[in-house]
Formats: C-alpha cells, sequence, structure tokens
C-alpha cells in the first residue's frame, strides 16, 4: 500500500499529526504501537493536559494554540472526559480521565476520512530515503509507501532507524520518567486541601525512618472527583546509565515502579486516614517517559529562546509550558520565562535537517534539554502535532508547506 | 547540659531560604522570604524534600497538626514554625 502521509506513533502529537493531515486532503496512516491512542496520556496514566491554556494571568484560562489543541480539548470536556481547567498557580491545566482521551481519538480518527488508523503495529525498519516503512505486527510484516513521514513516536523511532541526526541528553540530566497508578475506595476528605501535604510528610517521615523505600520519595497523590479515586504518580531514578531506548532499563523502570507502587499502596492502606479500604485499580500499560531522543532540525529551540520568550517568522505553535525540570525524583524545578511572554515553536523545528520529508512532533522536536522540558507537555504535543500533520501533507500533495501555507491551511479546515 | 541558642527569625529565614534555592526550587530573581513558595513551584512532592530539610536541617520535628498550607506559604511562616518548634524543644 501507498500513503501520502505516514504518522508514526498516536500519542497527543500523532494523533494531531494524522487527524489534522488526513483533514487537509492527504491519505495518511497513523502506526500505534499499543491498542489505544492517547500516548502517555492513556497508557502512562498521565492525567493533565498541560501546556494548552496560557500562563494564567486576570482574567480566566486563554487557549494557548487555537485549532486542534483547543478542540481537542474542548470535546474532552463535552465528552465527560475532563470537568475542565484547574489552575495551579501562575498555570492552568486541564485534568482528564485518560480513558476518555483513548476514546475521544478514536472518534475523531473515525471521523476524518482519508486516514487508516493500524493500532497494535511497530515500525521496524525504514528505507534510507525514508520512501518505505516496514511495520511488524505479531510476527507479520507490511510494507508501506509514503511520500512524507512524521515522527510522533516520542523517542525519535524513526530518527533512530533512518539514521538521522538526533542529540539524547546524557544520562544524569535526562527527565526522570514517572510510574503513575490508581487507587480506588478512597475516603473523598483523605486527601483534600491540608490532608495531601499531610500524606507528603507522612511518606517523607517514612522514607527517613526505613518504612518505605527511597523511591517513594516524591509520590504524589490527585483525586480524580470519581467515586474515591486517586491517582499516584512516582518519579523514578532508573540505573544511573539511564537510557529510555534500552529495553533492559524500560523493563528495570517498570518493575521499580510496581514494586514502589505496591509498598506505598500497602503504607496508604495501613497508616493513612481515609485509606483504610483503598486498592490499586489500575496499573500503566507502560512507564511515562519525558524525554530521550531530540531531533537535529533546522532550527533548534534554544533555552535563551523559552526564556525570552522568542519570536520566529515560522511560528507554527507557541509553548507555554514553564521549562519543568525533573532531573531527580526530588521533585519538580520550574523555570518560567523572564517576561512572562512565551517562545514561538518555529517549522523549521519540526524539520529534520537531513531528510527533507521526515517532520518530528512532540516531545522530540528540535530544541535543547532545556527548552524540551517545556514542549514536551501533551497540550504543545498537540499543537506541533497539528503543525507537522498539515506540514507533511501540503509537502507530501504538492500544494507548499511552508509555514504560511500550515497557518491558512488550519485556518481553512477551522472554517470548515 | 545546655541546649545552644535559638537562632533569631532573620538568620532562620536566611538559611531556610538558601536550602531553598539550593535544593528544591528554582525560585524566581526577588524572591524572599515573604515570597509565595507555592507560586514558585511548591508541590506536594517539594513539599517532601521540604520537611525532610527542615527535620534534619535544624532538629526540630514538625507535627502532622503544623503541616497545613498556610505553615508552607512563605519562608518567614516556616521560620516561625521552626523557631516555635525550636522553643518548644529548648
Amino acid at each position: 500500500m501507498g500513503v501520502d502521509v505516514l504518522v508514526a506513533g498516536g500519542g497527543p502529537a500523532g494523533l494531531a499529526a494524522a487527524i489534522s493531515s488526513a483533514r487537509s486532503g492527504a491519505r495518511t496512516l497513523l502506526v500505534e504501537r499499543h491498542g489505544a491512542l492517547g500516548g502517555m496520556g492513556t497508557a502512562a496514566l498521565v492525567h493533565s493536559f498541560c501546556g494548552l491554556y496560557e500562563l494564567a494571568g486576570d482574567s480566566g484560562p486563554q487557549w494557548a494554540n487555537p485549532g486542534f489543541a483547543s478542540e481537542f480539548a474542548t470535546r474532552l470536556i463535552a465528552g465527560g472526559g475532563s470537568a475542565g481547567p484547574q489552575r495551579m498557580g501562575r498555570v492552568w491545566v486541564l485534568p482528564h480521565q485518560p480513558a476518555a482521551c483513548a476514546w475521544l481519538a478514536d472518534e475523531m480518527v473515525g471521523a476524518a476520512g482519508n486516514l487508516e488508523m493500524l493500532l497494535h503495529s511497530e515500525i521496524i525498519a525504514v528505507s534510507p530515503d525514508l520512501t518505505a516503512v516496514e511495520l511488524v505486527t505479531r510476527g507479520v510484516r507490511r510494507r508501506v509507501a509514503a511520500r512524507s513521514v512524521v515522527d510522533a513516536s516520542g523517542d525519535g523511532e524513526i530518527l533512530g532507524l533512518a539514521g538521522a541526526a538526533f542529540d539524547q541528553a546524557p544520562p544524569e540530566h535526562l527527565q526522570r520518567p514517572a510510574f503513575i497508578f490508581g487507587l480506588q475506595g478512597v475516603e473523598e476528605s483523605a486527601w483534600q486541601d491540608d490532608e495531601r501535604l499531610k500524606i507528603a510528610a507522612r511518606i517523607a517521615r517514612a522514607v527517613a525512618g526505613g518504612g518505605l523505600p527511597a523511591g517513594a520519595l516524591g509520590a504524589s497523590l490527585r483525586g480524580t472527583g470519581r467515586g474515591g479515586e486517586v491517582y499516584v504518580t512516582i518519579d523514578l531514578t532508573g540505573p544511573s546509565d539511564y537510557d529510555p531506548t534500552r529495553a533492559a532499563d524500560l523493563t528495570a523502570l517498570e518493575v521499580e515502579g510496581r514494586s514502589l507502587a505496591w509498598s506505598l499502596a500497602e503504607f496508604f492502606r495501613t497508616s493513612t486516614p481515609g485509606f483504610s479500604t483503598s486498592t490499586i485499580s489500575v496499573f500503566p500499560a507502560r512507564v511515562g517517559i519525558r524525554e530521550s531522543r531530540r531531533v537535529v532540525g533546522r532550527y533548534r529551540l534554544e533555552t535563551a529562546d523559552v526564556e525570552k520568550g522568542a519570536q520566529f517568522p515560522d511560528a507554527v505553535a507557541r509553548a507555554t509550558w514553564p521549562m519543568e525540570l525533573r532531573e531527580s525524583n526530588r521533585g519538580p524545578r520550574l523555570r518560567f520565562p523572564l517576561h512572562g511572554q512565551p517562545a514561538d515553536i518555529p517549522l523549521r523545528s519540526l524539520r529534520a535537517r537531513d531528510h527533507k520529508t521526515l517532520f518530528v512532533a512532540g516531545r522530540c522536536l528540535s530544541c535543547s534539554h532545556e527548552a524540551q522540558a517545556s514542549v514536551r507537555v501533551m497540550g504543545t504535543c498537540l499543537a506541533t502535532g497539528e503543525a507537522a500533520g498539515l506540514a507533511a501533507a501540503l509537502q507530501a500533495t504538492g500544494r507548499g508547506g511552508e509555514a504560511s501555507d500550515v497557518l491558512s491551511e488550519r485556518a481553512r479546515i477551522r472554517r470548515s | 547540659m545546655c541546649s545552644p541558642p535559638i537562632p533569631d527569625l532573620a538568620s532562620l529565614e536566611e538559611r531556610i531560604l538558601a536550602a531553598i534555592r539550593e535544593r528544591i526550587l528554582e525560585v524566581p530573581a526577588g524572591f524572599n522570604a515573604g515570597s509565595d513558595l507555592y507560586a514558585a513551584g511548591l508541590d506536594s512532592m517539594a513539599l517532601m524534600q521540604l520537611v525532610l530539610l527542615l527535620e534534619e536541617g535544624f532538629g526540630v520535628v514538625v507535627p502532622d497538626s503544623d503541616i497545613c498550607r498556610a505553615n508552607f506559604q512563605s519562608v518567614r511562616q516556616l521560620a516561625h514554625l521552626v523557631r516555635e518548634r525550636l522553643t518548644l524543644v529548648a
């Protein structure tokens, strides 16, 4: 088979890229290794969209990237998958139900036309010129010709397979991965307001006293408001030479996450008021990876660009989330733009330097390690995904593909 | 045996602020003892570090009843909290 645009990965960036490409009229194939779309927002149980809104000001939440990102968020709320934005200090976030993310993505893919979605499929090979991609599903190979490819795999798997240039931070600086699990049967009053802080203090003391493993330090709780359900997030440390593209390391992270979760669940049940009948309701399908490969693109979004709120003539999206550095499991360090001005993301940062038909969206776009700590969040991934999908579609179908073309096509689709 | 002298509030504020800067939060320019810690990014993860920092660094025990949003609002509040606990111990 042959398509105009092949999108690798069905997380927020990939689903936005594929649906936008298809809406633009390009024959599009979306390839996803899991059984559902949504990426980290489904499989890893990440339960908030960050980067959807401008930094909080005097007025209410304002869309950072009107277009696919705002459409997805609006439909998530309308479909009952989110109760709406919440303010947390200087930022707005959109807490959501992971299952809803998968459901909504299915609905939107189904309505897009021109779009085939293949779940349970991995990309195992690409031709040197990237005009063909080989997929595998349960031991069966399939070859697909593609005019343009969007790498929205989060880990830059196309970059890895194509031998395209990429950067990856050294192990000690890579953002720590997160293990998120669900608890059910928690009394509603048990985690609210000051109780959450008291739980945090108790965990800290239990770790200091040897009652909990050191890895439990930093566990944070968020109630969903849905029938005594609470999500617990643990930032994992990983091995000292941690590499998120190495199977042994990913395996160790999954095992470490489940072990910590089991210890924490027991600790909550036996020593935390309101948790005596709580139990683990769900483990994630996979650990949440925050950072791995970053493409070497035609422009590298620098740390100073995000700090200063840089503007670019070929801007196609905006990064409004602060640089949220999680280089240790001691909690995030937030670095806000100096003047409160969000940075533009130029189309050049979504294009591989060495491959004319390769676009990159989501957390592996072309940027510095610190800038990635801002652009990696799911709300921004929706926006970079949309831009990369449109650019790939326009180029593959001979309709341009410059930033101005992307903006007009986005406006045309919004009007239709 | 004599207890060591209880530090004054200003020096406690200075030490807590320095420790937060160094170990817990990337605070913006101009951040001082009266600034809002939550606005600077203090969440429950950072709060765990902060509790350990106060308990291990200053030799106090912060009881559950003192763990509340208001007490962790600013470095000034924390300095008051630590001084109160040190006074009780002395």
